[in-house]
Parts: C-alpha cells; sequence; structure tokens
C-alpha cells in the first residue's frame, strides 16, 4: 500500500489523487496529498509511476504498514534507490527509453515432461 | 435533478482497454460520447496495472489455424470458430492501428520487426486515454455508474452515477450504452482489480439481460504472499515447495495450480523461480518490470530464494463469463445495450478456458470496437430523440430497498458475506455440489436480506451498489456451476470428475431475487470433429 508522500518533494500537482483508481488520496490543505482512505488502496503503483517527482513510495504489501518506519525513511528509501524506481524501470520521464521498447521476455512455456505447450495465461 | 446532467449519442461504461476501444470507435464514427469510469481512465482495471500478452496472430492460414485449435479442448469445445476468426482479424488490425496511429512504443525482435504480441500496462492505458480524448470523446473520471435508465419499452436510454471527487450524483440520457465495466474480482486485491467488482453484470441483468459462462468463474493467480502482483506468466520458470524445502508433488502454475490450493488449505506453499537461466532472468526483468516490483522492495531474489505464496481470486476477471453477447456488434438481449471486454462473456473464443494471458486482451479490444461501432450506429439512427425519452431507473439493491432500509455502512457485511463464499479455496476452487448448494443458499440469504434493507446515501451508494453487484454475480457463479454437473474447462467439479458427452453446451443465467439457468446449445460442435 501506499505509505509515503514526501512533502519535500511534492509539487503539489494533483496528480496522484487525480490517477488513484481506488480514489485513496485527498488534497491536504498545504497542497500536499494526504491519504484519506488508506486501506481502499489496492497496491497498484500507478500514483508511483505517474508522480513526476518521485515523491511516492507504495510498499509491496497489500496491508497497512503503522509499525514499519523504514517504509516512511526518506532518506533511507533515497538511498536503496527506490523512491521513483517503478517511474525508471518503465522509462517514463524527460530523456528515458519508453520501458515497453525494451519488452521483450524470455522464450515462454518450456514443454511439460509429456511434452505438451499449455498456454500461457497471464 | 441536481448536479452534472449531460446528453450525448453512446455512454461507454468503464476505463479500461474495451472501454477506450469502444469509445474511440463510437467518436470515430461520428457518434458524440461521453465516458464513465469508476476509477481513472487510464490506471484502472485489471490490464492498466499489469500489462499482457495479446493474441496477435498474423494472417498466415497455418498459423491462425494453430492458433484456433490451441485451446479449443482445454475450453471443453464451447468456443465458435466464427468469432474467433473475427477477433484474430480485428485484434491484428487494432494492434497495427495502435502501433500506428497510437506510437505503442513495441520492441523490435531478432528479426528487426516489431514484436506486437504483449503489451505494457500503464504504456497501454496511457496512450489509449489520449487517443479516446483527441477523438473528442468527454471523459468522467472518478464517476461510477450506480444503475442505468430505460425508456418506456425497456430500451437501455442512459445511467446515472456519482462523482466522488466532486461529491455529487450526475446523470447521462444516452441513445446507447456500452458495458465495459470489467469482470469481478471479489475486492480479492488482485493486481489492478478492487475497482472489478461485477457492476455492469448487475446493471445489465437489471434491465432483464442475460449472462453466459458464469461457471467459469473460479480463476486464482499466484502472487508473493500479502502482496498484490498476480502476475503469473513466469512462474511456469517455477518450482514450489513444502515449507521444509521438499517438493511440492504436481504443482505448477499451469496444469498444477489446484494442488498448490488444496496445500494452502493446510500449509503454507514456497517458490522460486529456479528454471530460469540467466538470459532468461534478463530478460524477465524487461518484459514485466512491474512483476519485479514487489521481490526488490521486500529484498527477495526470487531466481535464488524461496517465498512464500499465496493465491488471489480473480474470478470473472481471468475466467470468462459475462453478459451474454446475441450480435456480432455486442450487443444483448437488451434494445440498446452493448457489452464488451470482461464485462462480456469470452466463451465465443476460449470456451470454458481462461482467456488470461492473450485472448481477454485480445476480446477487449475486438468487442470495445465493436460494440463501439454498434452502438454508436444504433444511437445515431434516431437521432436527439433519444434524449426525449421519459427515463426510469432500473437500479434495485443497494439503491432501492424493498423494505425499511437498514443502517448506513451495511455494504460491509453484505462484502463480507459474499466474499467468505466465494473467496475460501475450498468453496470456489476445489468446487463439489453439495459446498456449492450450501454456498448458494447463503448468497441468497445475503441478497434477499440487501435486497430488502441495503442502501447508500452520498458515495455509500457506490459501496451499497458494489456489495449488490458482487452477491448476484457469486449467485449467477454457483448456480452455474451446479448446473454443470460434469468438469469443463476451468469449472471442475469434485463430485463429477469427467467431462460429459452429453452437456457440451454453454449455460445461459440471469435473475436477480430468483436465479434462473438455461443450457443453450453450442451452434459448431467442433468436439466431433476432432
Amino acid at each position: 500500500m501506499i505509505e509515503f508522500i514526501s512533502a519535500e518533494r511534492c509539487i503539489a500537482c494533483d496528480k496522484c489523487i487525480r490517477v488513484c483508481p481506488t480514489n485513496v488520496f485527498d488534497r491536504g490543505e498545504d497542497g500536499i496529498p494526504v491519504l484519506a482512505r488508506h486501506t481502499d488502496c489496492q497496491t497498484c503503483f500507478q500514483c508511483e509511476a505517474n508522480c513526476p517527482a518521485d515523491a511516492l513510495y507504495v510498499a509491496p504489501q497489500s496491508y497497512p504498514l503503522p509499525d514499519e518506519p523504514a517504509v516512511r525513511d526518506e532518506d533511507g528509501l533515497d538511498r536503496a534507490g527506490l523512491l521513483g524506481s517503478y517511474r525508471r524501470r518503465i522509462g517514463w520521464g524527460r530523456g528515458r527509453t519508453p520501458g515497453a521498447r525494451l519488452a521483450v521476455g524470455p522464450p515462454f512455456n518450456p514443454p511439460d515432461a509429456n511434452g505438451t505447450a499449455l498456454p500461457i495465461t497471464s | 435533478m441536481t448536479g452534472l446532467d449531460l446528453i450525448t449519442d453512446v455512454l461507454v461504461v468503464g476505463g479500461g482497454p474495451a472501454a477506450t476501444w469502444a469509445a474511440l470507435k463510437s467518436a470515430q464514427a461520428g457518434a458524440d460520447v461521453v465516458l464513465a469510469d469508476k476509477g481513472y481512465c487510464g490506471t484502472s482495471g485489471a490490464t492498466a496495472s499489469g500489462g499482457t500478452g495479446v493474441w496477435y496472430v498474423p494472417p498466415d492460414p497455418a498459423a491462425r489455424e494453430a492458433a484456433m485449435a490451441s485451446r479449443e479442448k482445454l475450453g471443453g469445445y464451447l468456443d465458435d470458430r466464427r468469432w474467433k476468426q473475427r477477433v484474430l482479424d480485428q485484434t491484428y488490425a487494432g494492434m497495427n492501428e495502435l502501433a500506428a496511429a497510437g506510437r505503442y512504443p513495441f520492441p523490435t525482435g531478432p528479426d528487426g520487426t516489431q514484436l506486437r504480441n504483449g503489451l505494457q500496462g500503464p504504456e497501454y492505458m496511457r496512450r489509449m486515454r489520449i487517443r479516446v480524448q483527441r477523438a473528442g470523446a468527454r471523459i468522467l473520471d472518478h464517476s461510477p455508474v450506480t444503475e442505468l435508465l430505460t425508456d418506456p419499452s425497456g430500451t437501455v436510454a442512459g445511467a446515472r452515477g456519482y462523482r466522488r471527487q466532486a461529491g455529487e450524483a450526475y446523470r447521462v440520457r444516452a441513445g446507447a450504452v456500452v458495458l465495459a465495466t470489467g469482470g469481478c474480482a471479489f475486492l480479492s486485491g488482485a493486481l489492478g482489480c478492487n475497482v472489478n467488482t461485477g457492476d455492469g453484470a448487475l446493471f445489465a441483468a437489471e434491465t432483464g439481460a442475460e449472462l453466459s459462462g458464469m461457471e467459469f468463474s473460479n480463476a486464482y493467480g499466484i502472487a508473493p504472499e500479502g502482496t498484490s502482483v498476480t502476475k503469473t506468466a513466469f512462474y511456469s520458470f517455477a518450482t514450489f515447495y513444502h515449507e521444509d524445502g521438499a517438493l511440492l508433488e504436481g504443482a505448477a502454475s499451469q496444469g498444477g495450480r489446484s494442488v498448490i490450493a488444496r496445500a494452502l488449505l493446510n500449509e503454507k506453499v514456497y517458490c522460486r523461480l529456479d528454471c530460469a537461466d540467466a538470459s532468461a532472468r534478463r530478460a524477465m526483468r524487461l518484459a514485466q518490470p512491474n512483476f519485479f516490483l514487489t521481490f526488490d522492495r521486500l529484498g527477495i531474489d526470487p531466481f535464488t530464494e524461496r517465498f512464500a505464496i499465496t493465491l488471489l481470486a480473480e474470478g470473472t476477471v481471468r475466467g470468462t463469463g459475462g453478459i451474454r453477447i446475441t450480435g456480432d456488434d455486442c450487443s444483448t438481449t437488451v434494445p440498446g445495450l452493448y457489452a464488451a471486454g470482461d464485462a462480456a462473456t469470452r466463451e465465443l473464443i476460449c470456451g470454458g478456458f481462461t482467456g488470461g494471458g492473450s485472448h481477454n486482451a485480445a476480446w477487449a479490444l475486438s468487442s470495445g470496437i465493436w460494440a463501439g461501432k454498434g452502438a454508436a450506429r444504433y444511437a445515431l439512427s434516431f437521432g436527439r430523440r433519444g434524449a426525449t425519452r421519459r427515463l426510469t431507473p432500473t437500479g434495485g439493491a443497494g439503491v432501492r430497498p424493498t423494505g425499511a432500509a437498514g443502517p448506513t455502512g451495511a455494504h460491509r457485511e453484505v462484502i463480507a458475506a459474499a466474499q467468505s463464499e466465494v473467496l475460501p479455496y475450498e468453496k470456489n476452487y476445489l468446487r463439489h455440489g453439495a459446498v456449492l448448494a450450501t454456498s448458494l443458499a447463503a448468497l441468497d440469504a445475503t441478497w434477499a436480506e440487501a435486497r430488502s434493507t441495503l442502501h447508500g446515501g452520498g458515495p455509500d451508494v457506490v459501496r451499497a451498489r458494489e456489495a449488490a453487484a458482487m452477491t448476484a454475480h457469486a449467485r449467477w457463479m454457483y448456480a452455474s456451476a451446479l448446473a454443470r454437473t460434469e468438469s469443463r474447462g476451468m469449472a471442475r467439479r469434485l463430485d463429477f470428475p469427467g467431462q460429459d458427452p452429453a452437456q457440451r453446451h454453454r449455460i445461459v443465467t440471469g435473475g436477480l431475487d430468483e436465479v434462473w439457468t438455461r443450457p443453450e446449445p453450442v451452434a459448431v460442435l467442433l468436439e466431433a470433429a476432432s
């Protein structure tokens, strides 16, 4: 779930408020988004992908982590290269190559013991 | 009424691939189009957060033949050859259009040509949003539809909804409505699917439309325990283990997932992607970067370390059941109502096997295009007369209780009750007639209570309607599963493990207070020819 919004990095563009499919954010009085409906977060990482300021961190757990300060430690997240990491990987942002252009996967579907190749289903 | 009140030719409900293709083609056909999405068109739904293979097969006769044959047996011979040909043709054209007009940055293969058989969700859907806007359609984000409106003849003529960021109700009067609201994953937390609560199927049924294939609704996706990323393609490189490190015999992502479900009832199950060599590992990171978000953030190397997994319900998102289609333009039995994408049945191209992977994506694109064009043609045929019709709201459970309205917030109990019957593996995945019957009785009781008392004011009307939609969905699923006293496609029954040649038919269902089912013959019987 979304766990961290960096007030320092946030440029108050409202983009996360707009793009969140489950409407988790509200605009705070200072312009910084607040997690008004935190438990509605579906851990889809879309807010992070769309944040132009790399100001958000979505923890991979699909439940809230109130007792894990590490997921709200800006310096720690930054040092670990996590802030903005999804955006980098999909190549969103000025001067980057879209990740889609490089998305050549492995040969799929090694046949099973009987030599039957079942279709990949995702 | 107060709030936004719009008049349009075509209203598209939903915001994923099927909805955006429908809105685009409808607008290009000259219709005024409003697209109303529960979330944000471009990020909401199963595709936007994930990504998908696409059933993109060049028009080479042998390749097309092999593609059509590939799932016939798995799907229990319930698909339709003519529809498969149509979808292959339309998907080929649509993906090529996405490359040219949509400028989707497809990767280049070893032979120098673009590989157009896969899409990254965020990139695909942000481009589709732009295309819809450029075509002149009006997008209403964060505007869940809550019920359809019909004219005195029962023809669908618009919808009501609630704009949750504006905090007000709205209405759209329309010449035709396309339902592209996705399948139903019962708020299981599967990737991107919490907006997929089966709303469209409920709206359709309330106007008298039918559903088909609802027994094919027991899809479960693999995810690392406690997380959301149900992207399962790469688990074909996995080995599955007991907690002590011993091999979990028979477990596999394909063809052995029920073994995992059975084990998870009693123990933790672990996994490692140990069949991927170094070059496959590099390719996987490039192909699906979001697959690795979970692992990188948890500090797990999935290729060398074992990690606990879970199975999350994907219901009719990765299943194939949905609103029954009756025309080539994805019309339904109700005039003015069209269905596309996962909201519609995908049996026509998948039979009873999951449409996950590539077929659902091809179906979303193709059915979206056909529904969008069909709805435009229909709406433009009678012009703005459509807007002057006297309209009646059709919503029942959750919006118009038949008895004394219950307490606000009661949707939570309804949702929990529905989830307790459809999420557990021992009820929905490993199906047995006696268990299904008990579950269906419980769901019928939940429905009866909800129909009588459930309602929601303001934004809660959306939650109440989601609760009603999930309960209805579960009842159609289990009524259909009980009607199929055999195992076919993904609809397996522990008490009827074999496939019964006498049941090579589709099962149509519908109804709200009384759920009914009836068999529908398959036009072309493929099994006999194989």
